[in-house]
C-alpha cells in the first residue's frame, strides 16, 4: 500500500472511530434525556379572573372533565384519608374532585381534580392523557347543574409526590383548575410513581348564560 | 260550557295552591328542602362543638379534631347557604333544640377528664346521623344540585367519623398528597422505544469505535513497510 493510501485509510478509520464514539455519546444522552421528567412549561394562572360574574351561585360541583388526547372522565367528590392522601376512586376511568376545594366556576380558589394514570390490570386510563395535553389546550368541566365551564391550560409542572404545593388545596386565591395524575419514575418495589404531573388551567370567558337568566 | 270550564280551572288552581304550598314556595322537593335545612343545622352544630373543644378539651388530639370540624363545616356550609339561596329555601338560624341539648351536656363536663370522651362519643353519634341524612338525600333527592351537595359532604363527614370512631380520638393529616397510579404502565410506555434506540446506537457506535481503535493500534505497532 502506498504511503498516501495508508494515510487516507488511517484518517478514515480515525474518522470512523470518532463517529462511533459520537454515536455512543449521542445514544446515551438521548436516552437519559427521554427518561428525565417531562419539561415544565408555561406559567401558573395568576391575578383575578373576571371570566365568571364573581357570584358564588355560578359555581357547581364538578361531575365530568373533558380534554384533548382522550381525557374524558366522570368525577366524584373525594376527601383525604388519615395519612393525607386523597382517596381517589380505584378505577382510573373516574376522577376525584377534592370536595373541600373550590367548585367549578367559583369566584376563587383551586378546583382540584385528580385521577389514577393507570391500574395494574386495566393499563393506562383517561388521565394518562394529561401527559399529552399541551399548554394552550382547552379543558372543560361540567358541573352538577349541567353547565359546561371552559378552562385553558397555562402551565405544566411535575413535583415529587411528597412535595406537592400545599396551595393546590385552597379555596382562596385566583380561581383555577388543577388536573393531577402521576408521573414517573415508577418504583416496581413499592408499586408507586414518584412524582405528580399537574396541569394548571385558567377559566376561559364566554360561557353561555343559562336559559332564563 | 265555557263558564263551567273557567270555574273548573279556577277551582283547580285554588286547590293546587292550597295542597302544595311548600313546592311553590321553594324550587325544590320536600326531601331536598329537608336535606338543606338539616345539613345547615348539622354544620352549625359541628362548628359550635368544634369551637367548644378548642376551649375545653384536655387532649391535643381532640383540640385538633375540633379545629378540623370548624374548618371543614364552615366550608361545607358556605356552599349549602349559597345553594339554599339559589333554590329559595329559607334556612334555620341555629342548630336543632336536640343538638343544642347534646352540646350542653358535653359542656357540663368541661374542666374534667370526662370532657374528651363525652365530646368524642357525642360526635360519633352526630356524624352517624348526618350520614343517614345524606344517604336519604342521595336516595330520594330530586334536584341535581342538592343531591350533588349531599354527595360533596359525604366523604368529608365519613372522614370526620373516622377521627372520632369508638369514642376515641384519631388524628388525621390534612389533604396534601395525591397517589395516582399503581400499574407502572406509564413507565413502560415511556421507556421501551428510547431504551431500544439507546441500546442499538450505543452498541453500533461502540463496535465501530472499538474496531477503528483496534485497527489503529495494529497499524501503529507494525513497522512501516509491512501490510
Amino acid at each position: 500500500m502506498t504511503r498516501r493510501r495508508r494515510a487516507a485509510v488511517f484518517l478514515m478509520v480515525c474518522g470512523l472511530t470518532v463517529c462511533g464514539l459520537g454515536a455512543v455519546a449521542a445514544g446515551w444522552l438521548t436516552w437519559s434525556m427521554t427518561r428525565a421528567r417531562p419539561d415544565d412549561a408555561g406559567s401558573l394562572p395568576a391575578g383575578v379572573h373576571r371570566a365568571v360574574s364573581g357570584d358564588a351561585r355560578e359555581a357547581s360541583a364538578p361531575v365530568r372533565v373533558h380534554g384533548p388526547a382522550g381525557l374524558d372522565a366522570a368525577v366524584v367528590p373525594v376527601a383525604a384519608r388519615a395519612d393525607g392522601d386523597l382517596a381517589l376512586p380505584s378505577d382510573p376511568r373516574t376522577g376525584g374532585w377534592w370536595s373541600l376545594g373550590a367548585q367549578a366556576g367559583a369566584p376563587a380558589g383551586t378546583v382540584l381534580i385528580a385521577g389514577h394514570v393507570d391500574s395494574r390490570r386495566g393499563g393506562l386510563g383517561p388521565f394518562a392523557a394529561l401527559h399529552e395535553t399541551p399548554v394552550g389546550a382547552d379543558v372543560t368541566v361540567t358541573g352538577a347543574d349541567a353547565e359546561v365551564r371552559r378552562y385553558r391550560v397555562t402551565a405544566r409542572r411535575t413535583y415529587r409526590r411528597e412535595k406537592l404545593p400545599t396551595d393546590l388545596f385552597a379555596r382562596t386565591g385566583p380561581h383555577r383548575l388543577a388536573l393531577l395524575t402521576c408521573a414517573g419514575p415508577y418504583d416496581r418495589g413499592s408499586g408507586r410513581y414518584a412524582r405528580n404531573l399537574v396541569l394548571y388551567a385558567a377559566p376561559r370567558p364566554g360561557r353561555l348564560p343559562r336559559p332564563g337568566h | 260550557m265555557r263558564r263551567r270550564l273557567v270555574s273548573a280551572a279556577v277551582v283547580a288552581v285554588a286547590l293546587s295552591g292550597i295542597s302544595v304550598p311548600a313546592a311553590f314556595a321553594a324550587g325544590v322537593s320536600g326531601q331536598d328542602e329537608t336535606f338543606l335545612k338539616g345539613a345547615h343545622q348539622g354544620n352549625l352544630a359541628e362548628i359550635a362543638a368544634g369551637e367548644d373543644a378548642s376551649k375545653n378539651a384536655t387532649s391535643a388530639c381532640v383540640k385538633k379534631v375540633g379545629a378540623v370540624l370548624v374548618r371543614d363545616h364552615t366550608k361545607l356550609d358556605a356552599d349549602v347557604k349559597t345553594l339554599a339561596g339559589k333554590v329559595d329555601v329559607t334556612l334555620p338560624a341555629s342548630p336543632t333544640a336536640e343538638q343544642e341539648k347534646e352540646l350542653a351536656a358535653v359542656r357540663a363536663e368541661a374542666g374534667s377528664t370526662a370532657y374528651d370522651t363525652a365530646w368524642l362519643t357525642a360526635q360519633e353519634t352526630a356524624h352517624r346521623k348526618t350520614l343517614a341524612l345524606i344517604d336519604q338525600e342521595l336516595e330520594d333527592g330530586q334536584n341535581a344540585e342538592v343531591v350533588a351537595a349531599a354527595r360533596t359532604a359525604r366523604p368529608v363527614v365519613a372522614m370526620h367519623l373516622e377521627m372520632v370512631r369508638g369514642g376515641t380520638c384519631h388524628e388525621a393529616e390534612d389533604a396534601g398528597t395525591v397517589g395516582a397510579g399503581t400499574g407502572g404502565h406509564l413507565a413502560a410506555a415511556d421507556d421501551s422505544p428510547a431504551t431500544v434506540g439507546m441500546v442499538g446506537t450505543v452498541t453500533g457506535g461502540g463496535l465501530i469505535a472499538a474496531g477503528g481503535a483496534a485497527w489503529l493500534l495494529r497499524t501503529r505497532r507494525r513497522p512501516a513497510g509491512e501490510n
